[in-house]
């Protein structure tokens, strides 16, 4: 009996060295410790000695992940009996066997698999009876490190199968099995540090040097998750919030043959809307059977676990979903979800550096650029261009105002934003992956990005000094919300103006000086400004506006040295009409003297001979002689600079005057004079010859515009500040055609005219700072109405 | 013509513009002395002073407007006329001690309307 005790205790020693030496064997050299390869190290081990049919690991955490989904047990299944080799998760609430094994730390004999009774059967009770398992044999383990507790299971094809001794045998193994499987956790662990660094390495090296794209970075991450975890299909999708979708943006798996260029699916539907629309991960274990899961492959029926991580910015901007599946129910642990969270967050953090970087260097090289622009207006459209597009800032609307010291108001110089989120979406996929120069050259064409409003064009809004101190003192670029109170008035304006949620305040400040202001809002997307967006747009800013104030000074220098030019063309000018006028009034002179000579003795020689045919003949000369003198006089008055010597006199006794001075000639011409006065009328500052020689013109043409004799009124009248003198004929009348001409230099109706008279008579009045108007119908007359102001013009004598 | 006599005295360089000046101003019934020259004027003036002088401006030697200055230091109120071929005057100051200025011309019009204005305020004087 003690033999048989002694020799059933040395085959139990041999037994048990048999199966550590054996597992020692398989463990012994390290190497890979993932789950799998444990797995299948223990079946190389234990299935000879427990003469076992199949062998599980069991890995899971006795506390709920979340309030609505159980803990779970992961079991890894191999051998003859595992149907599915990846096995499948096993809720507790499911398999309280399990649960009870544990709980007692003992192991567990299930003796025959088909009369176990206790329900409900799990999918994993179900998995193992398909695979012919009738006898099981576990062995609980507590804590392997991180929370997680486990089993190892063998299974054989028979009943009853497995003795007392593989009991104590398993029971013996138990802690060996345990530090292996710490290991192996540790491994994993490990591992998955390893992943993250990798990735780190991965993007450090490459993604700021070389990702012109977060694309190229979110396919190297979901490779690198998709290998390191061995999951069936990763994916990481971009989302276009304007749109209101989502575009497959990197993937690594199976779904490789499914893969379409620019997949795009709504942010309203599945998983991967959900975690859009929340910034929550969520978790699907029984895909199939969810009310939010989506298929976007209807001909894939075998996912059954969904893990989605946003990819959120700074400030929580959700801007890609990380999409995780797989082929098993209950697919992801709490670490693996922790993992992979904190891989999105990594992920998050990259992309903004790299945008941040890409925002850095491209306001080194946008800096530069405007430096080297002077042009206002092409600096304006530069600027907003930068606030607003995709490349740069990207804000959805942007207006610029210049502080116009003099009015004291802030005026707007350009507004560039799409009307409507339709016209948003079309300009930017038309703008689409272009570098900011790309599109700054490019930008002047599109017009209709930059004509559209957000208010009525080139406002103005008053600001008074403490204004200008509040904005010169905010110090960079701050983000203002449309329902924050605030005591600046020009503040509480621009709130007017955008009626955004939120928007960006940037004050432009050169030389210590505030010179103008950039709004920016998203009105149109709603995006959140990040703080980190403001800092970079207060260094842009500094850098717009020295080249603001340096466009700006050089328009100052070019203003006036576009004035000097002028000024010194004009001075030529004068100059060459100088020498003109000299030169005419030499010629004048020399020529009006022998006329009057010539047609003074052929007026004597009419006066004096009785022969007719000489009295015509130097009657013709003698005409003719007083046509060219007329002609010289007009010409030489016209020429001549006017200046006026004003005195104070009476209009009513220079009319009188003229009456008087004209009456003689129009006697002869059968023309009735008459002077209307009908009200008290104002000295006025005249210079009198001159006014004198203008209205005695005008009689005249008054006068010779009635051959048949008629009347001619002489009307004053006095309104506030002016006098108004009308001189009026009932003679031929003028087309209206010729109305229009008839101040016009050298045009004339008279068959002796120089075309000057009336020209000449618009000059002085011009030169009084009076105005003439005539009107006229054709047969019945002529009136003109001189119109003089009371005081001397303040305007200087144009000479 | 005129009850009592007015007499004229004409500066003119100018030969024939001299000889029709002063056949028109004769026919007005006028005494009228002609000198060619600024010189011939002042001596005119100082041997015996007329009632009305028409001056020329433009002249070789003494110009109209030199010996205008002259005549009015000699005789101040002895009233000229400025008889010229140029439109523009009052350009230099002295012009205004002149009493007229009347620009050439074939009928001689202005100029005799000028000196009928003076000859009446002469006459009115002498009288």
């Amino acid at each position: 009996m003690s033999n048989r005790r002694s020799e059933r205790a040395a085959e139990h020693i041999r037994f048990f060295m048999d199966a550590y030496e054996r597992l020692m064997e398989q463990f012994g050299d390290g190497g890979r410790l993932d789950w799998q390869t444990v797995l299948n190290r223990f079946e190389s081990a234990l299935l000879p000695i427990f003469e076992a049919d199949g062998v599980s690991i069991l890995i899971g955490t006795p506390e709920p992940m979340t309030a609505e989904q159980d803990a779970f047990l992961r079991a890894y299944t191999s051998g003859r009996i595992a149907s599915n080799p990846r096995g499948a998760a096993i809720p507790f609430q499911q398999a309280p066997w399990l649960k009870s094994a544990l709980e007692s730390k003992t192991p567990l004999n299930v003796t025959d698999w088909e009369e176990r009774t206790e329900p409900p059967r799990t999918l994993f009770d179900r998995e193992l009876s398909a695979g012919g398992a009738r006898a099981a044999l576990a062995a609980p383990f507590g804590s392997l490190g991180g929370g997680l507790i486990g089993a190892a299971a063998l299974y054989r094809t028979k009943p009853d199968a497995f003795s007392e001794e593989h009991e104590r045998l398993i029971k013996k193994l138990s802690p060996l099995i345990q530090t292996l499987l710490s290991s192996a956790y540790e491994y994993n662990e490990r591992r998955l540090g390893m992943l993250r660094t990798e990735i780190i390495h991965e993007v450090n090296a490459e993604a700021v040097a070389q990702l012109t794209s977060p694309e190229q970075l979110y396919d190297r991450v979901c490779e690198l998750i998709h290998q390191q975890f061995e999951l069936y299909d990763v994916a990481i999708f971009q989302i276009d919030w304007t749109a209101k979708t989502m575009s497959l943006a990197g993937h690594s798996g199976e779904y490789f043959e499914y893969r379409e260029k620019n997949y795009t699916q709504s942010v309203s539907i599945g998983n991967l809307g959900y975690a859009a629309r929340t910034g929550q991960t969520r978790l699907v274990n029984d895909a199939q059977n969810d009310p939010i899961y989506f298929n976007a492959f209807p001909d894939n029926q075998t996912i059954r676990s969904e893990l989605t991580i946003p990819i959120a910015m700074e400030g929580g901007y959700v801007t890609a979903v990380m999409d995780v599946q797989s082929q098993e129910s209950y697919a992801f642990d709490r670490y693996q979800v922790a993992s992979l969270e904190a891989l999105s967050r990594l992920v998050a953090s990259i992309v903004q550096s790299v945008d941040w970087y890409k925002q850095m260097e491209m306001l080194h090289r946008l800096g530069q650029q405007l430096q080297h622009t002077l042009d206002l207006k092409s600096l304006y459209h530069a600027i907003l261009t930068c606030v607003t597009a995709g490349p740069g800032f990207g804000f959805n609307r942007a207006i610029l105002f210049m502080l116009d010291e003099e009015n004291m108001d802030l005026e707007e110089k350009l507004h560039i934003g799409p009307a409507s989120t339709e016209e948003a979406h079309r300009i930017w996929s038309e703008i689409g992956e272009q570098t900011i120069e790309e599109y700054l050259d490019k930008a002047p064409r599109q017009a209709s990005y930059a004509e559209v409003s957000v208010a009525d064009r080139f406002m103005r809004i008053p600001v008074d000094s403490g204004d200008i101190e509040t904005l010169s003192e905010m110090g960079g670029a701050v983000a203002a919300a449309r329902d924050r109170k605030t005591s600046c008035s020009v503040v509480e304006a621009f709130q007017q103006i955008l009626q955004a949620e939120e928007f960006a305040l940037i004050p432009l400040i050169a030389r210590r000086r505030l010179i103008g202001v950039i709004l920016a809002d998203n009105a149109i997307t709603g995006q959140p400004i990040a703080p980190r967006l403001l800092e970079t747009l207060g260094a842009f800013a500094s850098q717009a506006a020295l080249a603001l104030s340096n466009a700006q000074t050089f328009r100052k220098l070019e203003v006036a040295f576009k004035e000097l030019e002028s000024a010194k063309d004009q001075a030529h000018r004068h100059e060459r009409q100088a020498i003109v006028g000299r030169l005419m009034q030499y010629v004048t002179h020399e020529i009006r003297n022998p006329l009057a000579v010539i047609g003074g003795f052929a007026r004597r020689i009419l006066k004096t001979t009785e022969e007719e045919e000489t009295s015509r003949r130097t009657g013709i000369i003698a005409q003719e002689i007083a046509r060219l003198e007329i002609i010289l006089k007009d010409v030489m008055d016209f020429m001549s600079p006017l200046s006026l010597d004003y005195e104070l006199v009476s209009v009513e006794a220079l009319a009188c005057e003229m009456a008087d001075m004209i009456k003689e000639s129009a006697k002869e011409a059968n023309v009735r004079v008459v002077c209307e006065c009908l009200e008290p009328i104002p000295d006025a500052h005249l210079d009198v010859d001159k006014m004198k020689q203008t209205l005695l013109n005008l009689c005249k043409n008054a006068v010779e515009a009635m051959p048949n004799g008629g009347e001619l009124t002489i009307r004053l009248t006095a309104e506030d500040g002016y006098v108004c003198i009308e001189i009026e004929d009932t003679g031929t009348g003028f087309q209206s055609d010729q109305i229009d001409r008839l101040f016009e230099p050298f045009y004339t109706t008279k068959k002796y005219g120089s075309g000057l008279g009336l020209a000449l008579t618009k000059q002085i009045i011009d030169h009084h700072g009076g105005s003439i108007e005539a009107r006229s119908e054709l047969n019945h007359g002529t009136a003109f109405t001189i119109r003089l102001p009371v005081n001397r013009p303040a305007r200087k004598d144009v000479k | 013509m005129n009850a009592i006599e007015i007499e004229v005295l004409i500066v003119e360089d100018d030969a024939a513009m001299a000889e029709l000046m002063q056949e028109e101003l004769l026919d007005e019934g006028y005494q009228v002395r002609v000198v060619q020259s600024g010189v011939g004027a002042i001596e005119a003036v100082q041997e015996s002073p007329p009632d009305v002088v028409v001056l020329d401006i433009n002249m070789p030697g003494k110009d109209g407007i030199e010996t205008l200055s002259e005549i009015v230091n000699l005789k101040a109120d002895l009233p000229v006329i400025l008889h010229t071929a140029y439109s523009a005057y009052k350009d230099n100051y002295m012009t205004w001690a002149a009493v007229e200025y009347v620009v050439k011309a074939s009928d001689f019009k202005d100029l005799k309307n000028a000196i009928a204005r003076l000859a009446k305020q002469a006459a009115h004087e002498k009288s």
